[in-house]
């Protein structure tokens, strides 16, 4: 979080995570750990079920319920992460949704503040003059009322942005529920792969042996169970592929939502600022005493919410009044004042056009992948529906 | 003379009569029956009431209603009565009816027709029965909230409005001199039934953990938003 916001060289940047890749199904495997534990129960589980279906003879329907239970391996476990990459596909979209709702307040605001922008109104110091001849009123002293019948519009604004902000944290809350099913469904899915790799090495060797002594069995079991074992760890590979790709875009979602949250404290942050230090200035300038009282209550509600801004305002006071006080020409702290708001703003829009794309580009890869796993889920789904008997058995399920 | 499977039989209806969920399931008929007789009474009682008031207020603007009057009102309360508990009586459940029964009033009248199938199940699905009707118990409050377009709703009527009544339905078709044989080496029809009252249980309790999935996690949410929104944990949630 940035520290400085008076001095407007400060140079602000809120930067957009990068566009989350397409993620090979070959590298899916592993990201997730399991430990040494899981490891050597499920590959116990694997020993007992080749023991098994090497116990029968090839020809009997108990040896195709056996191979059956492969065909069904897992199948739960991606229906489950699919079922979630349904929720997390439209995420992505619903927070591009809630950028556009804070970006409107950003912009009411900015239209806001240039109204009172002082470098927008000419010299004002010069003295007013009535058909450019004859005094008439002061024009410092109008400027500094005009923000007398901002400061409610401004109040409300910025209480709008609050609410935005409470939005965007409350969506990162949901990101980090959902992360962390993610994050189990990844797990009960690298278990499942793990089961399918050993059954494929372990099956391998017990064919290679059974060539000589009994070759139609190893026939069996090369041309049926391995077969469904190979065809099903590149479902769950598929699956985790896509899975994993979920959970590095809900991350792109998230730190997305931070950066934006930062810029509205920012935003709201150098605007209460920008008016205190008006307040400063009139004081300084005219020695009128601009009662801002909107503002004022702002501030403490504000400075409750956005604990950081209230720490920043607190800095800031003292230093706002050094520098109206000690400034030659303090209409130039005003000014300075709104320079930093603006750049707030334009580095929140510069932010927002590269994480809209950003955030383009990973929905798009993400559609393409879980359109490619929705194809073989529906191939399990049928390979299960097909075999109903077989199917409630999972005996490769630890939990 | 009785046979040791008799007695067997006989013995394991007890167990089943005094097991937990045995007690709560003839708990729960008697609520429903005392429910059903309350909400029944209730009615009486108000259409009673109005019958009253209508004859008090005719009493009171077209002068006394004299005996014929009173007779009239008490036949008339006698009349809507019996309306009243012939309208209430709601139709015995059978799978057709299942079958259109709203989303919300499934789970019970599923349960209430699988009780009266129950004296023609073998008695190692008895228990199981009882297990069925806590799970579908369990899932009624869930439904009356769920929207009947979803899809899991659709695939909660499946299972409970088609799926449960078609087995036990084709158990009943097959002889009962069969039912303990087993089929061409493999299980036997009660052992079919048994295994698929299971597997119909088990699915019940996991689309009740997953209607139940929306709501935890909302909860979750709610809990991590006021975590970092008031305690700044980890700073506005950035973790890693």
């Amino acid at each position: 979080m940035a520290t400085q916001t008076t001095t407007t060289d400060t140079p602000i940047e809120f930067t957009p995570p990068a566009p989350v890749a397409a993620v090979d199904p070959d590298r899916a495997a592993g990201l997730v750990p399991l430990d040494e534990g899981q490891k050597s129960k499920l590959e116990t589980r694997v020993d007992g079920f080749i023991d098994e279906l090497v116990g029968l003879d090839a020809n009997s329907p108990e040896f195709g319920k056996k191979v059956d239970q492969i065909t069904n391996m897992g199948r739960r476990e991606i229906a489950d992460a699919a079922g979630q990459s349904n929720r997390f596909l439209d995420r992505p979209v619903k927070a591009m949704d809630r950028d556009s709702s804070v970006g409107t307040d950003l912009a009411e605001l900015r239209r806001t503040i240039e109204d009172l922008d002082p470098g927008k109104r000419g010299n004002l110091l010069a003295p007013r003059r009535l058909f450019g001849v004859i005094p008439f009123g002061n024009k410092l002293r109008n400027y500094f009322d005009s923000y007398k019948s901002a400061q409610s519009h401004i109040a409300s604004i910025l209480s709008h942005l609050a609410t935005g902000k409470d939005e965007l944290l409350k969506d990162n809350a949901a990101i980090d529920v959902e992360r962390q099913s993610l994050w189990a469904a990844m797990g009960r899915l690298e278990q499942m792969i793990h089961v399918a790799k050993t059954l494929d090495e372990r099956l391998e060797t017990k064919a290679a042996d059974l060539d000589g002594t009994d070759p139609a069995k190893a026939k069996a079991i090369r041309e049926t169970a391995l077969f469904y074992v190979r065809q099903r760890t590149q479902d769950l590979l598929t699956q985790m592929a896509v899975t994993v790709q979920g959970y590095l875009a809900l991350d792109l979602v998230k730190k997305n939502n931070i950066e934006l949250v930062k810029g509205v404290d920012r935003a709201s942050t150098t605007t209460v600022s920008a008016l205190r230090t008006a307040v400063t200035v009139a004081q300084a300038l005219t020695n009128q005493k601009l009662v801002l009282q909107q503002i004022t209550a702002l501030n403490t509600t504000t400075a409750n919410i956005i604990d950081s801004t209230g720490e920043m305002l607190r800095n800031q006071t003292g230093q706002i009044h050094q520098q109206a006080a000690a400034s030659t020409i303090p209409i130039d702290t005003l000014k300075r004042a709104f320079q930093n708001i603006y750049q707030t703003m334009d580095a929140i829009d510069a932010f927002k056009l590269q994480a809209l794309d950003n955030m383009k580009q990973t929905v798009n890869v993400l559609t393409d992948e879980v359109e490619k796993s929705r194809g073989y889920i529906a191939r399990a789904e049928g390979a299960a529906q097909a075999q109903l008997q077989a199917g409630r058995e999972e005996p490769f399920r630890i939990d | 003379m009785a046979t040791s499977d008799d007695i067997i039989e006989h013995a394991a209806e007890f167990l089943r009569r005094i097991s937990p969920e045995g007690r709560a399931a003839s708990r729960r008929r008697r609520e429903r029956r005392q429910a059903a007789f309350r909400r029944i009474a209730k009615r009486i009682v108000l259409a009673c009431l109005a019958i009253l008031a209508v004859a008090v207020a005719a009493g009171l603007i077209l002068g006394p209603i004299g005996p014929f009057g009173l007779l009239a009102m008490l036949i008339a309360m006698a009349l809507v009565s019996t309306a009243i508990i012939l309208w209430s009586h709601t139709p015995e459940p059978t799978p057709e009816r299942l079958a259109v029964t709203d989303l919300a009033q499934l789970p019970a009248r599923t349960e209430d027709w699988l009780e009266r199938q129950r004296p023609a199940l073998p008695a190692p699905a008895q228990r199981q029965l009882d297990q069925l009707s806590l799970g579908l118990e369990a899932i009624g409050p869930q439904l009356a909230a769920l929207d009947p377009k979803l899809p899991e709703a659709i695939e909660v009527r499946r299972l409970i409005g088609d799926e449960l009544p078609d087995l036990v339905r084709g158990y009943q078709r097959v002889p009962p001199s069969l039912r303990r044989k087993p089929v061409d080496g493999g299980p036997s029809p009660d052992r079919q039934l048994a295994d698929g009252l299971a597997t119909i249980g088990e699915e019940i309790a996991r689309m009740n953990a997953r209607l139940a999935a929306g709501d935890l996690k909302a909860l979750a949410t709610q809990n991590r938003f006021l975590e970092i929104k008031y305690r700044g944990e980890d700073d506005l949630g950035e973790e890693e």
